[in-house]
């Protein structure tokens, strides 16, 4: 009989080492690519867009225009439509509007009556001369500080991304809500500057006062304000957390 | 990545049997391509040496040349038949004399028959392993998000919110086990059909080598 030559065979076990070696560097290929996704997926900003309070009082935020120190200049159109409005307004409250709310004409023997009528009145007056000198003041303000980025009720005056900016925009609009069912003060033109945290996962992480305004009823209105705002606030949307400070005035926000 | 870390134990299962598949299909696709590339490039050296050689002890003696080629193995076969008819008929003293009768013809070729079949076999060991994976590794990817779509919409069903952003990445995830089972049976699918053609070939070969070999014994006995 003669012998059987000898095969060299192709070792299976080989192969299969080889194909666990080329199945290990797909995945790993497959790893980077769908991380380099994950980060082009989380880039694009998200846009908060306040349907209950449209049109905002400061629409610069929310452009589309990639973020940068090129920050673009704070939108002139509605800014200046309330600077022409506003001092006509003003102006025509403070002429015509007056004589229109003086007390009715007295009647004979009401004396108690025509008195608390007179104080009324006299405080009605009071109240729109402290509305209209605010509302003065704060436009005076608007115009002097456009573009600087600093405004009136909760104004984000960070200098911040745009994709937070458009978040910054939505809690301020948020706080400002809140803030106009909740303010009250005691002294004429207090300010306060708080510095708010939002955590991951859309609540409120703590808030910090950095500038005071000495007086205690508005400072306790801006705490509940944040209180309140706080059920509304969606997570931030780099899934950071977001910190921003917030400039708080009564200027501009009408108790509800 | 993290899409796989999210989904549930059974679509791990489902991924972790479709992932061996692949393993194996693909070591397998490896061994058969040298085995039959071998086989081939070996049978043809082999056939031009035959023609040109012309004398079986000449050839034999250069079987360990050709290791891969199943036609060296029918060679063998064969001539190992042929000499044990020789020797018998040495026995017989009837010397230098190749039996001739019908019986010893017949031997050879069940012997280079035998042959074939076993080379046949060589040739489609593991084979079947493709052909498994890919038939079923489609139905075990579905199988694995049928269920993962069923845990979400359980899913759903809790939370009783049906927005897209709560439906899709549930979805999303348990479509990985179809994908990864498409991955894994399509080369298996592809390797099959590609190895079935060459074994054809090469079985086709040796069908030829056997009628060729069992033609010139059948004349050199003929002559005597």
């Amino acid at each position: 009989m003669i012998p059987v030559p000898a095969q060299k065979k192709p070792d299976l076990g080989d192969m299969v080492m080889l194909s666990i070696i080329i199945h290990l560097l797909l995945v790993l290929l497959l790893i980077r690519l769908s991380s380099q996704q994950w980060r082009r997926a989380v880039t694009p900003p998200v846009y908060y867009v306040d349907l209950v309070n449209l049109p905002v009082a400061h629409p610069r935020a929310g452009t589309s225009a990639p973020a940068g120190n090129n920050r673009p200049a704070p939108v002139a159109t509605p800014p200046v439509k309330e600077a022409m409005q506003l001092p006509v307004k003003g102006g025509k409250v403070a002429k015509v509007k007056a004589p229109s709310l003086k007390p009715p004409p007295p009647r004979q023997g009401a004396e108690s009556d025509r008195e608390f009528q007179e104080r009324l009145a006299r405080l009605q007056r009071q109240t729109e001369e402290r509305h209209e000198a605010s509302a003065l003041e704060a436009l005076r303000q608007k115009v002097a500080t456009a573009g600087k980025g600093t405004g009136q009720g909760g104004s984000p005056v960070a200098n911040e991304s745009e994709a937070g900016s458009d978040y910054a925009s939505y809690i301020q609009s948020r706080l400002k809500d809140a803030f106009a069912s909740t303010i009250a003060h005691q002294s004429r033109a207090p300010e306060v500057l708080v510095r708010i945290s939002i955590a991951r996962n859309g609540r409120l992480a703590g808030y910090r006062i950095e500038r005071s305004s000495g007086d205690p009823l508005f400072e306790a209105a801006v705490a509940r304000a944040i209180a309140k705002a706080e059920k509304t606030f969606p997570p931030p949307p780099d899934g950071k957390v977001f910190e921003q400070a917030y400039l708080f005035r009564p200027q501009g926000v009408a108790k509800k | 990545m993290g899409m796989f870390a999210q989904t549930g134990l059974v679509v791990k299962i489902v991924l972790g049997i479709l992932l061996y598949f692949s393993v194996v299909s693909w070591a397998i696709i490896f061994y058969k391509f040298l085995q039959v590339h071998r086989a081939n490039n070996e049978s043809e050296r082999f056939l031009d040496f035959f023609w040109k050689t012309k004398r079986f002890d000449a050839i034999n003696a250069q079987l360990d040349r050709f290791p891969n080629s199943p036609l060296s193995v029918l060679f063998n076969e064969g001539y190992g038949e042929l000499r044990k008819l020789q020797e018998k008929g040495e026995e017989r003293e009837e010397l230098n004399v190749i039996s001739t009768d019908l019986g010893g013809i017949d031997n050879i070729s069940r012997a280079l028959r035998r042959a074939t079949t076993s080379e046949i076999t060589r040739l489609e060991k593991y084979l079947t392993f493709l052909a498994t994976t890919g038939s079923t590794a489609p139905f075990i990817g579905l199988f694995g998000t049928v269920w993962g779509i069923m845990v979400a919409f359980k899913g759903i069903g809790e939370t009783g919110s049906a927005s897209l952003a709560v439906v899709a990445p549930g979805i999303a995830e348990a479509l990985i086990a179809t994908a990864i089972g498409l991955v894994a049976a399509i080369p298996a699918v592809m390797g099959y059909n590609h190895f079935q053609n060459r074994i054809k070939v090469l079985i086709a070969e040796m069908d030829s080598f056997s009628t060729e070999f069992l033609n010139i014994v059948q004349r050199s006995v003929s002559k005597k």
